[in-house]
């Protein structure tokens, strides 16, 4: 196996650096975080974990990076009046989001080729078939009670959660 | 050098924690943190050659996505009450 810094990731893992350390709006840090999670995805492949990097882009750029997404929207503070230098700083602000736009695409485009590379040799994607049958064997022989123990104290995390939400909710607004 | 990744990762969760004042970035800092943790599992599989390394990084990336879920359900909470997402203004929304 070659060395890490070969990995298409470290692209994704300067960005994210860069964008972390410099962004001055939310959703350039958000986009930033993005950019992080994509290039963890690229570090499983590198690994040859296919599987582990399909879950990191379905659960954390599907399901988590839409869910900041949506949490970001939400808690949107009330903007000042318009003036040109808003304008002015608006328009800034465009340029760079188009700007981060492009090097997405340009690491998306980077990211994918190899991947299909990958997958269009024939040995690689036996050994991969078998291990995705070897962690399913391990899901359901080995480690089904100890996963079926982790989603019930998981589902009761979530469920509690919400209930202490609505229970505060209430107070908050007989307060008011 | 195949740590590498994980140690940079680490860093810069660690960085946000230390830095950011919004919630936001406290919460991007915990999940970089996490991502650090599974490269670094992932990376320990390939000396033990077994798949537990593969499995805790499924276990934690079912961990962080119920923790984002219910962190960003209280984030929205502490907006509606203050008007605002800065983690130093908490006790303010236990006075009131």
């Amino acid at each position: 196996m070659s060395e890490p810094f070969d990995s298409i990731g470290f692209i994704f893992l300067l960005l994210t650096g860069l964008g972390l350390a410099f962004s001055r709006t939310m959703i350039g840090f958000l986009f930033s975080f993005f950019m992080g999670l994509v290039g963890v995805a690229s570090f499983f492949l590198y690994l040859q974990m296919p599987y582990l990097a399909a879950i990191q882009l379905v659960f954390y750029v599907g399901g988590v990076f839409l869910l900041f997404i949506f949490a970001l929207f939400s808690t949107v503070e009330d903007k000042e009046i318009p003036t040109w230098k808003n304008h002015l700083l608006n328009l800034a602000q465009q340029v760079r989001a188009n700007v981060w736009t492009i090097i997405f695409l340009l690491g998306l485009v980077l990211f994918v080729s190899p991947y299909l590379t990958l997958g269009s040799d024939a040995g690689n994607s036996r050994v991969y078939s078998e291990d995705i049958q070897r962690m399913g064997d391990e899901f359901l022989k080995n480690s089904v009670l100890s996963f079926e123990f982790s989603s019930l104290i998981l589902l009761s995390a979530l469920v509690s959660a919400l209930f202490i939400l609505k229970k505060m909710q209430k107070s908050f607004g007989e307060k008011t | 050098m195949i740590w590498f990744p994980a140690f940079c990762f680490f860093v810069l969760g660690l960085g946000c924690l230390l830095m950011r004042k919004q919630m936001f970035g406290l919460l991007v800092g915990i999940e970089m943190l996490f991502n650090a943790a599974h490269l670094q599992l992932a990376f320990g599989q390939l000396s033990t050659n077994n798949p537990n390394g593969e499995l805790m990084v499924l276990f934690g990336l079912l961990v962080t996505a119920v923790e984002a879920a219910v962190a960003l359900c209280l984030m929205i909470y502490f907006f509606s009450g203050l008007k605002s997402l800065q983690w130093d203004r908490a006790e303010e929304l236990h006075e009131s």
